[in-house]
């Protein structure tokens, strides 16, 4: 009788096997891109500082997934643009929450900013603002982190050259109410110094892009009552508007911008209307940091434009993010990963974070427009 | 050693061997030929896309070129045009601002626009815009040779505060400038008959999106990486690329004019859907082709198993004596020969056994017929036949001795030379006065010895009560000599 043995099994069903194993196991190793959002205004009158913020995040982001992304993960920038809308910010917001983005970059704008916390708050979800400066947003303990000085320390610093040099002290200002809370708190702290100091604003405008009224009507009222200087809060589309229709009217009167106006746009768009008006700004562009340098070629190879402030606070936001993330602890959140390392490399200086996510660069400097340039003069 | 497997196992693994074969040979026409040929019909399909919108783009924006040249000759014309007259003018050719959004004239060093006319619902800007200083627009100052169109780069339009391009044509003295805003090229091929799941971007020269078919990319910054072109084609790149981290297949084509280019894409997943559910059908095909294949295989290696059991069972029959079998018949002349063999090989036993018996018979009745007694006894010595002469003189019925040893010591023995003298050493055991005498003479030892002598002369010996003990090379038939 013929002995029925156990059959070894086939040598394919081992092969196979292990064929299905190897798929398994590569099928598990394939991760998943971690996303990241960036929400700001690219489009519109603020366009400049969002195009700015947006192209220097996706700079970041691709250089971060060049070097093998975040623990092996790719990152994927998901992008919106909230017109300086705020409905429209809340929905981006509440989009990026759906879509489980790990942190956002931006907004770009205080208005924004204030408009979209509650949602973060509610979400748990970090936000790193690379410009929105507005004090409305200190001193909460909140998940609104941003990597610029407030408004005081840009509008002190602008007062206080403008009484020392001498160039104003009966002004009249504008500002944008698109940006409220920014631009308000910005008046408020320049005036207050500018008035200590024996300055006077001797009349104040505000004024929304598209309304009624025209911008050399706005330029004609900002002069009925003769000052020896103009302040203009306002993004650098308006601002070089209304500098255009100012030098119109009167070609010699001494005019000064805030921060939010500051970038190569208004050089663009300011023609020689802006020679000689005065800005102030945290960021240097000769800074000679290694960093910075080879940041700026990048960008300009890339994007064939300058940064601007924007772009380079919108990198050093995004790095703050890669950072955390980088270094969180297994429980830890991102906020509180941050929080801990507190101090971060930035492109052009070091900054630290307080308690409340604020950080205090001091480092605001004046600068003039010579030659559609900016120079630092202060 | 290996247990050999079922004939229908390894049949079956033979004809899957055999199946496998053209499955693969298939497998491989399908990824070499057809899947090859799948993709380049869709990179022509895109192609075909891409020269479309590449050429309604074209088409638009030369119409702009073609206007505003017209309209720069009609002003070069003029040598006095009233100022009213001239914004008129130019606020018709903006129109509803399909086109262009603003168009207005400046003097390169001079200071600033002159002239502007505006699409109806941007008139209200007029008074703003008038002596505008574009100083810091690089295309003021790149547009050099009259009467020569220089498109400009995008820009963020100052008139609308939407992304723009210029058009700027030198006169003698001044430049007349045309701004096209892009939302409105956005909205030109989202509504061109494009094939739906298919993305069209407009790029700049810079790889900035300046029109987008979803209208979410504007103004991004896209990395595309061309591919070589097609042998022969100018103008057009096809390829993979990455856009937002995921991967598309798409066709880049040239815009003649501004020096744009227009990409066609789908997400790589979706425009090798065709070709991926073609693989996977034909591979679930030729997987069911395959185990169709296989189950034919086992049926026929069960039928063949069968038969060869049927035949087996045969050759037991014809081992049992069943000779007189039906072999069905055969379609394979080799089980044909083999069921003739077997009926062969059974008649032919059956003839020999037919002998045997016939011997068999002619043996008994020449046994029952002489006076010699003679006993066969099997291997155990036990009776298995008496003929009458032994019944006679052991005084035992055949009926009643088979199976009982043969009983050596009640026999009279009286043999007389009943073995040959050159054999007598085989007999170690037979006293040499019986072996030379033959006379019933007893053993010493009470151990009577016994001859049984066969046609050759076999000697059995044994003891009483004893089993007989078998010489080697002798047979155990044997005949008793008279007692």
């Amino acid at each position: 009788m013929i002995n029925r043995c156990r059959r070894k099994p086939f040598p394919g069903v081992w092969i196979i096997t292990g064929i299905l194993v190897g798929l398994l196991f590569s099928a598990c190793g394939d991760k998943d891109p971690l996303l990241i959002g960036f929400v700001g205004g690219t489009s519109g009158r603020v366009a400049d500082l969002g195009i700015s913020g947006r192209d220097a995040v996706q700079l970041a982001v691709d250089q971060c997934n060049r070097a093998g992304g975040i623990h092996g993960r790719q990152v994927q920038l998901v992008m919106k643009d909230d017109q300086q809308d705020p409905d429209i910010a809340r929905q981006a917001v509440q989009d990026m929450i759906r879509k489980g983005v790990a942190a956002v970059i931006g907004p770009m704008t205080s208005d924004m900013g204030l408009a979209v916390l509650p949602l973060l708050d509610e979400a748990g979800l970090l936000a790193v603002s690379p410009t929105g400066t507005s004090q409305s947003l200190s001193g909460r303990d909140d998940h609104f982190f941003r990597v610029c000085s407030t408004t005081r320390e840009f509008a002190v610093k602008s007062a206080d050259y403008q009484i020392r040099s001498g160039n104003m002290r009966r002004i009249s200002a504008i500002y944008d109410k698109s940006n409220l809370s920014f631009c308000k708190n910005w008046l408020e702290n320049f005036t207050e110094t500018f008035t200590a100091l024996g300055g006077e604003v001797i009349h104040t405008l505000e004024f929304q892009a598209g309304e009624e009224r025209s911008f050399l009507e706005l330029g004609r009222d900002l002069l009925r009552m003769k000052p020896d200087g103009i302040l203009i809060i306002a993004n650098s589309m308006d601002s070089a508007m209304l500098c255009q229709q100012i030098h119109k009217l009167d070609p010699d009167i001494a005019i000064t911008l805030a921060d939010w106006g500051a970038t190569e746009r208004l050089l663009e768009l300011g023609g020689k209307a802006v020679e000689g008006v005065t800005v102030v700004q945290t960021f240097n562009r000769d800074n000679p940091n290694p960093r910075f340098q080879d940041f700026r070629k990048e960008y300009l190879d890339r994007f064939h434009r300058e940064p601007g402030f924007p772009g380079v606070y919108a990198h050093d936001a995004v790095q703050v993010v890669f950072t955390a993330l980088k270094t969180r602890k297994k429980n830890q959140t991102l906020k509180d990963t941050v929080l801990s390392l507190k101090k971060f490399q930035g492109l052009q200086n070091d900054f630290s974070f307080d308690a409340f996510g604020d950080v205090e660069r001091l480092n605001a400097s004046i600068n003039i427009v010579q030659n559609q340039k900016f120079i630092v003069v202060d | 050693m290996k247990s050999p497997m079922s004939i229908r196992l390894y049949l079956s693994l033979k004809f899957g061997i055999v199946a496998i074969l053209p499955v693969l040979i298939i497998a491989v026409v399908i990824w070499q030929l057809q899947i090859p040929q799948m993709r380049t019909r869709t990179e022509i399909q895109q192609k075909g896309m891409a020269r479309a919108v590449a050429g309604q783009i074209s088409a638009h924006l030369m119409g702009g070129e073609r206007q505003l040249s017209a309209l720069a000759d009609y002003l070069k014309q003029q040598d006095d045009f009233q100022p009213s007259r001239l914004v008129s003018l130019l606020d018709s050719q903006c129109g509803e601002g399909n086109l262009f959004e603003a168009i207005y004239i400046t003097v390169p060093q001079g200071n600033g626009i002159t002239a502007i006319g505006l699409s109806h619902s941007c008139r209200s800007k007029r008074e703003d815009l008038l002596g505008l200083d574009l100083s810091g627009r690089s295309f003021i100052h790149q547009a050099r040779v009259p009467e020569t169109p220089l498109w400009s780069e995008t820009f963020l339009s100052t008139t609308t505060s939407r992304l723009a391009v210029a058009l700027v044509i030198p006169l003698a003295h001044d430049l007349i400038i045309g701004e096209i805003t892009l939302d409105k090229l956005s909205e030109l091929i989202r509504l061109l008959p494009v094939e739906e799941g298919l993305t069209v971007l407009v790029l700049d020269g810079q790889n900035r999106v300046v029109a987008d078919s979803h209208q979410i990319r504007l103004g991004q910054h896209v990395n595309v990486i061309p591919q070589k072109a097609a042998k022969g084609e100018t103008g057009f790149a096809a390829g993979a690329f990455d856009l937002e981290d995921k991967l598309f297949l798409g066709t880049v084509a040239d815009i003649p004019g501004p020096g744009w280019k227009v990409l066609v894409a789908q997400p790589i997943e979706d425009a090798y859907r065709p070709i991926r559910f073609a693989f996977i059908t034909s591979a679930l095909v030729l997987t069911l082709s395959l185990a169709l294949a296989l189950a034919a295989a086992a049926f026929q290696a069960g039928n063949l198993s069968k038969l060869l059991r049927f035949y087996t069972q045969q050759a037991q029959a014809i081992s049992q004596g069943n000779y007189n079998l039906q072999w069905p018949p055969s379609k394979t002349a080799e089980l044909m020969n083999l069921g003739q063999s077997f009926e062969r090989m059974a008649q032919d036993i059956s003839r020999r056994e037919k002998a045997l018996v016939e011997s068999e018979t002619r043996m008994r009745i020449t046994l029952d017929s002489i006076g010699d007694a003679v006993i066969t006894t099997d291997d155990h010595g036990r009776i298995t036949r008496m003929n009458p002469m032994a019944e006679k003189l052991t005084g035992q019925p055949l009926i009643e001795a088979v199976g009982l040893p043969l009983p050596g010591n009640r026999l009279p023995i009286r043999l007389q030379k009943f073995w040959p003298r050159e054999k007598s050493s085989d007999l170690p055991t037979i006293p040499s006065s019986y072996r030379e005498t033959g006379a019933n003479t007893r053993s010493p030892t009470a151990e009577p010895p016994f001859g049984i002598r066969t046609g050759e002369w076999s000697v059995w010996s044994w003891s009483s009560g004893m089993s007989p003990k078998p010489i080697p090379g002798k047979k155990k038939f044997g005949r008793v000599n008279d007692c």
